[in-house]
């Protein structure tokens, strides 16, 4: 009767999972790139804003308006500086009418007419 | 009987958080493409590891893994993080379809039309033993309670932690612990017979 050496089963386990990593199959490029086309396939679309497109004939300013836009934009700015100046010009008794501590619009048709804002929102 | 081992980890030893994954996969929801580059190195080699050790063939490995990406590009959008991690959601949506793959390959034949059974084809790990005992090894591992052979797996194979096994099987530590305590019970046992049967040579 020989005797036998008991059975190692981590040793063996050790030994079968060398074996087993030897074979272990790798992502090949051409796995990977399905892998990526279908991610770019099913994306969803980006979060990011679209910018929106600049009209026919213009051209960006500031990277914010196209130029008709800030055409328009200046032209609105210019007309309420001008109000402002004038009103400020025709003294408190127009900036009273006005309305203090709020921004009211008042039209000062007696006092030669235009728009006038309150002092405090100068 | 086409079984190959199930588990479905790449080594273990995580150099990521799953939290990383989260965050990746609601970037790439964010339309973030360079996202999906990471997530697919760090996902892909597991996927395709536990999909070739259920169907035993690379090529069928590489569609199933493929398809299973693909899942998780469609969850992106509705991916809720904290309530499942990414790394257990692709294994079980691989191992399903590997075993959708498998059902397909068999025959749908009627009964009286079926030639004898040929002798089963030795599994991947069967082939890949570089020894009788190694083979016999594996064998025993394939006749496991398919719990206790993922358990099995995913500790001497890949080299996981208890805890890393408990999440990915959905368990406790302690269940882990159970199972894999069985289950070297019954290897120990089948390979004493296997030695018995055909000596100690």
């Amino acid at each position: 009767m020989t005797d036998k050496a008991p059975f190692d089963l981590d040793a063996a386990l050790s030994a079968l999972a060398i074996d087993e990593q030897a074979a272990r199959p790798a992502v090949s490029e051409s796995l990977q790139a399905r892998v990526l086309g279908d991610a770019a396939r099913v994306a969803p679309p980006s979060r990011t804003l679209a910018r929106r497109a600049v009209r026919s004939g213009g051209f960006r300013l500031f990277g914010l308006f196209d130029v008709w836009t800030g055409a328009a934009v200046a032209a609105v700015t210019l007309c309420l500086a001008i109000g402002l100046g004038v009103g400020y010009r025709a003294g408190p008794e127009v900036m009273g009418r006005a309305g203090l501590g709020q921004a009211k619009i008042a039209v000062a048709a007696e006092e030669g007419g235009g728009l006038f804002l309150s002092e405090d929102v100068l | 009987m086409p079984a190959m081992l199930d588990t479905g980890s790449d080594t273990g030893l995580d150099t990521h958080s799953t939290d990383d994954d989260a965050l990746l996969l609601a970037r790439f929801g964010a339309g973030d493409q360079g996202a999906a580059r990471i997530l697919t190195e760090r996902l892909m080699p597991r996927v395709l590891r536990q999909a070739w050790r259920i169907l035993g063939d690379e090529a069928e490995a590489e569609d199933v893994a493929q398809d299973a990406m693909l899942r998780l590009w469609r969850q992106a959008g509705d991916w809720r993080a904290g309530e499942a991690r990414i790394s257990t959601w692709l294994y079980r949506v691989t191992h399903n379809l590997c075993i959708d793959r498998i059902r397909k390959r068999r025959p749908t034949v009627p009964i009286e039309d079926v030639a004898e059974p040929p002798d089963p084809a030795p599994s991947a790990l069967e082939r890949l033993a570089n020894s009788e005992e190694s083979r016999a090894l594996a064998r025993a591992i394939l006749a496991l309670p398919e719990r206790q052979r993922q358990a099995l797996v995913l500790r001497h194979f890949e080299a996981m932690s208890n805890p890393a096994i408990g999440e990915r099987l959905d368990c406790s530590v302690e269940a882990v612990e159970s199972l894999l305590a069985r289950a070297r019970r019954q290897l120990t046992m089948d390979m004493s017979k296997e030695r018995e049967a055909f000596g100690d040579d």
